[in-house]
């Protein structure tokens, strides 16, 4: 049965469609990796971004940071958050401006009015009359109170963690952006320490990472769509009699066309990966390139997401008998895709979908999130075989005939005549 | 007249309503995500082509999506009624509620002070088209609905990543800086809606 799927699903154009959309992300994303060798940071090159950052910039200064966007953001009356990778502005009702004033004055130790109606020596952005961006200081301004001398750092941190909840989340206020003020770029010899395990740990893991990063973004869209064309298809092309009647049990019935759909999907991934490791060892001769870091990591970061994707799909269209769940996992895609678009690396949330690491070094940031990043692979993984078992127990209820159906002429049935 | 009527009232209660609302839904979704208020022309792109574009997917693809309920389909096509005079009169009122959709939300946004222009206005519906068009073309050649919400998917997400190679199709274009009217989108939206049209309205189709 499993196999008979296969066939069904290979020469479908669903999944042409899919293994085209994954090859032409794989080239356009990944290409430059695949021709261009990494090289050593050169001293005197000034800027060693695309090295990583370190995060040592003092505390005290972050606080500082921190608290005086927070104040200008107030006086303004709105706060700028970016809570799925869109620009929005977010003004609070009374009762969260309340809050926020509590939040204000256990770091400044002003209160409402004075914070509403002082002019603090702020830096503000300005254009000139030649209509260029220009830095202005307000004339006779009250230096701000130092925060480290009213709380700690930690303490900082929490409170910060209420005010980017008062505002909704992706606030300048998150705990990613707080991370990200304490930020530097990495220094010439960092950056050479950052190279030396990068080919210490193989070459492979650190472009492994990279690889997966790019391939789970439309490797947690597509495979829903495969799902539903194959399920929607039962009704269709009415299916549903030859299936019900069938001996082979429901469980193995939905788990069959599951497992055909991850795994002609997994295997599309892993012939990339394969392709990848050929022409990365090729690229790098001479060096000690650990190839099984492709497999590796495109098993553990992208099936999880297909897994989870084929899931959505299969459940929502065997539970409504229409293609709703396409709408669900683009709903959920979007959302997934742009709250973590503004990172680098790291998992937005648990429930995160498509995990990012958008840089071949970075391997110590990896590690640091490496056992959230197995809990969030293996929560997937388990919460899609959870909605198989789900979509089984729909099936089989279908078959029995006790299950809702929501085709056209149940839906529009006419009033019973009175006749 | 009274079939005109008949055949009106019975689209938009078993199958406009339907996808109407999830247009409307998706449309009340967008102050989550972004700013509606004080935004200047190229911040106003923003929201209109990142979500409200997609309204063409939701209302124009499931234009034929009736017909795949074989009972449906053996009515549809034995009736007097031609094929393709139902389906230009789904056309002609999927074609106003797409009209109306991005109107009413450059309405709100205006009220709330954003630098709405009719630009705006006609480079949402253009692509709404567009977009709309090659989904129920697909759908018309294929009779897969997947295929059919795949393929509009594949182009908007193409056009988030490297929509600026995609030039006058970049359904984006606003958004990435060219404030224009996306004429040629319209046009070919139109096209392509007509082709699906006429091709699925063709007595010689079969069910499969």
């Amino acid at each position: 049965m499993f196999l008979k799927e296969c066939r069904r699903i290979i020469f479908s154009i669903t999944f042409i469609l899919f293994a085209a959309v994954m090859l032409l992300d794989y080239w356009s994303q990944y290409g430059t990796a695949l021709s261009t060798v990494t090289e050593e940071p050169k001293a005197g090159e000034g800027d060693y971004w695309t090295y990583g950052t370190i995060s040592d910039v003092d505390t005290d200064e972050v606080m500082q940071a921190a608290v005086q966007n927070l104040i200008v953001e107030y006086q303004q009356g709105n706060y700028t958050s970016y809570p799925f990778g869109y620009y929005k502005e977010v003004r609070l009702n009374d009762s969260k401006k309340a809050e926020m004033v509590n939040i204000l004055n256990t770091l400044t130790g002003y209160d409402a009015d004075e914070l509403l109606h002082t002019t603090f020596n702020i830096t503000q952005y300005g254009i000139d009359e030649g209509g260029n961006e220009v830095e202005v200081l307000p004339e006779n301004g009250v230096e701000l109170p130092v925060v480290s001398e009213q709380v700690t750092y930690d303490e900082f941190l929490l409170i910060m963690h209420q005010a980017d909840d008062l505002i909704g989340g992706g606030s300048s206020y998150s705990e990613s952006s707080i991370e990200r003020l304490s930020e530097r770029s990495v220094n010439y010899e960092e950056a050479l320490n950052v190279y030396q395990t990068f080919l210490e740990e193989g070459i492979a893991p650190g472009l492994a990472r990279l690889l997966c990063d790019y391939l789970c973004i439309f490797a947690s869209l597509f495979p829903a769509f495969i799902a539903v064309a194959v399920w929607y298809r039962d009704k269709t092309a009415k299916m549903r009699d030859i299936l019900w009647v069938k001996r082979s049990s429901s469980m193995k019935t939905v788990f069959a066309r599951y497992g055909a759909i991850v795994g002609l999907c997994t295997l599309v991934i892993m012939l990339i990966a394969l392709v990848t490791a050929i022409l990365i060892t090729r690229l790098y001769a001479g060096e000690s390139v650990k190839t099984a870091a492709f497999f590796k990591y495109t098993i553990i970061w992208v099936v999880p997401s297909i897994m989870a994707s084929t899931a959505i799909g299969a459940f929502f269209t065997e539970a409504t008998d229409t293609p709703a769940g396409i709408l669900v996992m683009l709903v959920y895609w979007f959302l997934d895709f742009n709250s973590g678009s503004l990172m680098i690396t790291g998992l937005k949330t648990f429930t995160t979908l498509i995990p990012r690491h958008n840089s071949q070094f970075m391997a110590a940031e990896f590690q640091t999130m490496y056992q959230n990043f197995l809990t969030n692979r293996v929560f997937f993984a388990a919460a899609s075989l959870v909605l198989m078992l789900l979509t089984a127990m729909i099936f089989e209820r279908k078959r029995r005939g006790r299950w809702l159906r929501f085709d056209k002429i149940s839906l529009r049935r006419k009033k019973e005549h009175p006749a | 007249m009274t079939k005109l009527v008949y055949v009106v009232k019975k689209n938009i209660q078993h199958e406009l309503m339907i996808h109407l609302g999830l247009a409307i839904v998706l449309c009340l979704l967008v102050p989550l995500v972004f700013s509606l208020n004080d935004l200047d022309q190229y911040m106003v792109s923003l929201p209109l082509e990142t979500i409200v574009i997609l309204t063409g997917v939701v209302i124009l693809v499931p234009l034929f999506l009736p017909e795949q309920d074989k009972a449906v389909f053996d009515v549809m096509y034995t009736k007097q009624t031609p094929p393709l005079y139902v389906n230009i009169v789904r056309s002609v009122y999927s074609i106003l509620s797409l009209l109306l959709i991005p109107a009413v939300f450059l309405l709100a946004m205006h009220l709330l002070h954003s630098d709405v222009r009719m630009v705006h206005y006609l480079g949402t519906v253009s692509s709404a088209l567009f977009l709309g068009g090659l989904g129920s073309l697909t759908f018309a050649v294929s009779n897969n609905v997947a295929v059919s919400y795949m393929v509009p998917v594949i182009w908007y997400v193409m056009c988030m990543g490297a929509g600026k190679h995609l030039k006058m199709f970049d359904v984006m274009m606003m958004s990435h800086g060219k404030i224009e009217p996306k004429s040629l989108q319209l046009i070919i939206g139109l096209v392509l809606l007509a082709a699906a049209v006429i091709f699925k309205s063709s007595r010689k189709i079969r069910y499969c």
